[in-house]
């Protein structure tokens, strides 16, 4: 019995092994790259982290418009994922504890929201934050981001809605609380995992997104990090080690996010999974 | 004596007169002071968006110029430098949400797709200018064909294309010759006689640099996109035969590098820098990073000793010197169309004009920059051959007609594809062809209703 567990181990953790080394070697050799100059990363071809200098780190962090595009980021996601929570919250809780006409319906078209690729959506959004004045503004690309993080979070949430006991809400307005306060007081610290679970998925979707950035906010004073990055190879010149360096800076808090709530994480996707 | 006196100071001074009469003109221009006026009282800027290039201090100088222009305009101005690898996204979002710059760096082909529909015709500068500034250098007076679908669209400032780098101490170590190769089939020889993997630094990818390389040996083996109507695609013929031997001859010899099929833009410079090949194709950043140095690359003036720099080869029928130039272009959108004018007449000026050559890869457009001491061999060889290729250069689409189905076919990279299928697919000549020859019909059809 105990050999037969040991080699299920042994099994196990190998096929877990090889899923680790495929998801990781990118990770390990994005950074390892970043330590590298290009004229060693071209001339001594190495998966190992050799000639190893901070050149690229320290050019990165001299350089304003990274710094620039860095607390554009931050800001850009911090105050979308702020706001898609308060909105998922409110949409969630309305589709799954309301009871009105067509909610099904709404239900499923932020689902068909959500799935729809951006590469669809960029030039109707680009009109339309021109049309409302918004190109080139923080602002314009936060409100481009809803169109997405809130279906997402809307989407997530509503598992987390539905798995508490519906008499919950009913018991505490029984007692007097307003629809608000039920929601405040009573469901939402049941719900806070998948709060931080969604905060954590709208955060890094809109930390890492390109398309609608590029075509939205030209100007160098509003590029997000994905485009600093995107603009550091100019014609036929790629700096990759310096690409490298940068990367990893704006894969930093996102992976932190992801160490840190991880738990929140699996459990707010598979939540939303099974009973989205 | 007195008449001659008398004769040369007429001379002068008519030559003196009429110079700035066309800055005098533009300063006088009604339509001009007019739109100086609603732009200011409008509040807003005038956009400019600057093609992003190598060289920073080249894209610096392209935005300092604008400031200049506008602070003597007395305007508010916005240059935004956008790269210019993400120009089609960036246009096609801002043609449909009309935020569309006042006026803009564009390549031939993105010039071409937008057309006379989006775009204000500006031949009238092109003809002041070229008057002006002692004519259109060959390269330049591609774009002023009576047959050129883009005729009027744009105003020339950069001739760029590609020219061979070669590594003179590897080839001279193999015993092979130092003078430039002339056919292909010659370079490649040398190539493998280097004995080194890879060693005909060629990319094979979806990318713009093995498009051009592809399409000049193709043409080079006599082979033709589409006939000389530019209407029906002509890629089914022994010539393309021939030119996918000399790939697969290539191939098969090791010549190509493993990873040339995955490459970027920047792939076969990298190759070059860090000394893992002997031939590409570069318009010119190779040596500027050798002997300047880069953001990432130390500078190498060994490496630059030991390079070779030559037009690109031919075939046993043609040989080519694809040119291609960058233009300044105003959107029908803009309400400053004279204002736009008057900027690209300002750069256009000798100062502006030198200024912006010393920084960036590009050779010069009129005759009067051909005087500028950098495109000698003796001061920059690869500026020198920037310099042949705008005084020498054929069209970049030679000898195919340059349409806009010609670019949505290179833009789509299909020869590349064609290649791509004969050497890693397993296709032979016969299915890649017919593949490339139906989807470059289908290009052409689109166009040819």
């Amino acid at each position: 019995m105990y050999r037969r567990n040991l080699k299920f181990s042994i099994f196990k953790y190998s096929i877990l092994a090889v899923v680790l080394v495929f998801v990781l070697f990118p990770l390990y050799y994005m950074v390892a790259t970043s330590f590298r100059s290009q004229s060693s990363m071209y001339m001594n071809p190495s998966f190992l982290p050799v000639d190893l200098q901070l050149k690229n780190y320290k050019s990165a962090l001299a350089s304003k418009d990274f710094i620039k595009s860095l607390i554009n980021s931050l800001t850009v996601a911090g105050v979308a994922t702020t706001v898609a929570v308060v909105f998922s919250v409110m949409a969630a809780y309305a589709l799954t504890i309301l009871r009105f006409k067509g909610r099904d319906t709404l239900g499923r078209v932020i689902v068909v929201a959500f799935l729809t690729p951006g590469a669809l959506l960029f030039i109707p959004l680009a009109a339309i934050t021109a049309n409302i004045g918004m190109s080139n503004s923080l602002r314009g690309l936060i409100l481009v981001y809803l169109s997405f993080t809130v279906p997402l979070g809307t989407y997530l949430l509503i598992g987390f809605f539905k798995n508490l006991v519906g008499e919950l809400e009913e018991a505490a307005r029984i007692d007097g609380a307003t629809r608000l306060q039920a929601l405040w007081y009573i469901l939402l610290p049941l719900i806070a995992p998948g709060l931080v679970s969604v905060a954590i998925l709208t955060f890094t979707a809109a930390w890492n997104e390109l398309l609608y950035s590029l075509v939205i906010n030209i100007s160098p004073g509003v590029r997000t990090l994905p485009v600093a990055i995107l603009n550091l190879s100019v014609a036929d010149e790629t700096p990759l080690t310096l690409i490298m360096a940068y990367s990893t800076i704006a894969a930093a808090p996102v992976m932190l996010l992801y160490f840190v709530g991880q738990k929140f994480i699996v459990e707010g996707l598979q939540t939303g999974a099974v009973k989205g | 004596m007195k008449l001659k006196i008398s004769a040369i100071a007429a001379v002068a001074f008519l030559a003196i007169a009429m110079t700035p009469a066309v800055t005098a003109q533009a300063a006088t221009n009604p339509a001009l002071q007019a739109e100086v006026k609603a732009l200011n009282a409008s509040g807003k800027s005038y956009t400019y968006w600057i093609g992003l290039i190598f060289s920073d201090v080249a894209n610096q100088t392209a935005s300092d110029n604008i400031k200049k222009w506008a602070a003597a305009k007395g305007i508010k101005v916005d240059p935004v430098m956008v790269n210019q690898n993400n120009l089609t996204a960036n246009i096609t979002a801002a043609l449909t949400a009309g935020t569309m710059p006042d006026a803009l760096d564009i390549g031939s082909g993105l010039m071409l797709q937008l057309g006379s529909k989006n775009l204000v015709n500006v031949q009238s500068v092109y003809d002041e200018l070229g008057q002006k500034y002692g004519g259109w250098n060959k390269a330049a007076l591609n774009f002023n064909a009576e047959t050129y679908a883009g005729k009027g669209l744009g105003v020339p400032f950069g001739i760029n294309g590609n020219l061979i780098n070669r590594r003179l101490d590897i080839l001279a170590a193999a015993k092979q010759k130092r003078t430039s190769p002339v056919t292909w089939e010659e370079s490649l020889n040398m190539a493998i006689a280097t004995k080194q993997p890879g060693a005909w630094g060629f990319a094979t990818g979806n990318v713009g640099d093995a498009e051009s390389v592809f399409g000049a040996q193709l043409k080079g083996y006599g082979g033709r996109i589409a006939n000389d109507a530019g209407t029906k695609c002509t890629l089914d013929t022994q010539a393309t035969r021939d030119f996918l031997a000399l790939t697969m001859k290539a191939y098969k010899a090791g010549a190509y590098a493993s990873d040339s099929v995955t490459s970027d833009g920047a792939w076969d410079n990298n190759k070059y820098l860090g000394g893992k090949t002997v031939f590409i194709a570069n318009p010119g950043s190779v040596y500027t990073t050798l002997i300047n140095g880069s953001a990432t690359w130390e500078k190498n003036p060994t490496l630059a000793r030991n390079t070779g720099f030559s037009a690109l080869p031919g075939g046993p029928v043609l040989r080519v010197a694809p040119s291609d130039a960058w233009l300044r272009a105003i959107p029908k959108s803009s309400k400053y169309p004279e204002l736009g004018k008057d900027l690209i007449r300002q750069l256009a000026k000798i100062g502006q004009a030198k200024a912006y050559y010393a920084a960036a890869i590009y050779g010069p457009v009129l005759k009067q920059y051909n005087s500028f001491s950098f495109w000698r061999v003796s001061v920059d060889p690869a500026r020198a051959g920037l310099f042949d290729l705008a005084t020498n250069g054929t069209s970049s689409t030679f000898p195919d007609t340059n349409n806009a189905a010609y670019a949505e076919f290179g833009s789509g990279f299909n020869l590349s594809q064609m290649v791509q299928r004969y050497l890693y697919g397993g296709k032979s000549a016969n299915e890649t062809i017919a593949q490339a020859q139906s989807t470059c019909q289908a290009i052409y059809d689109k166009y040819n209703k």
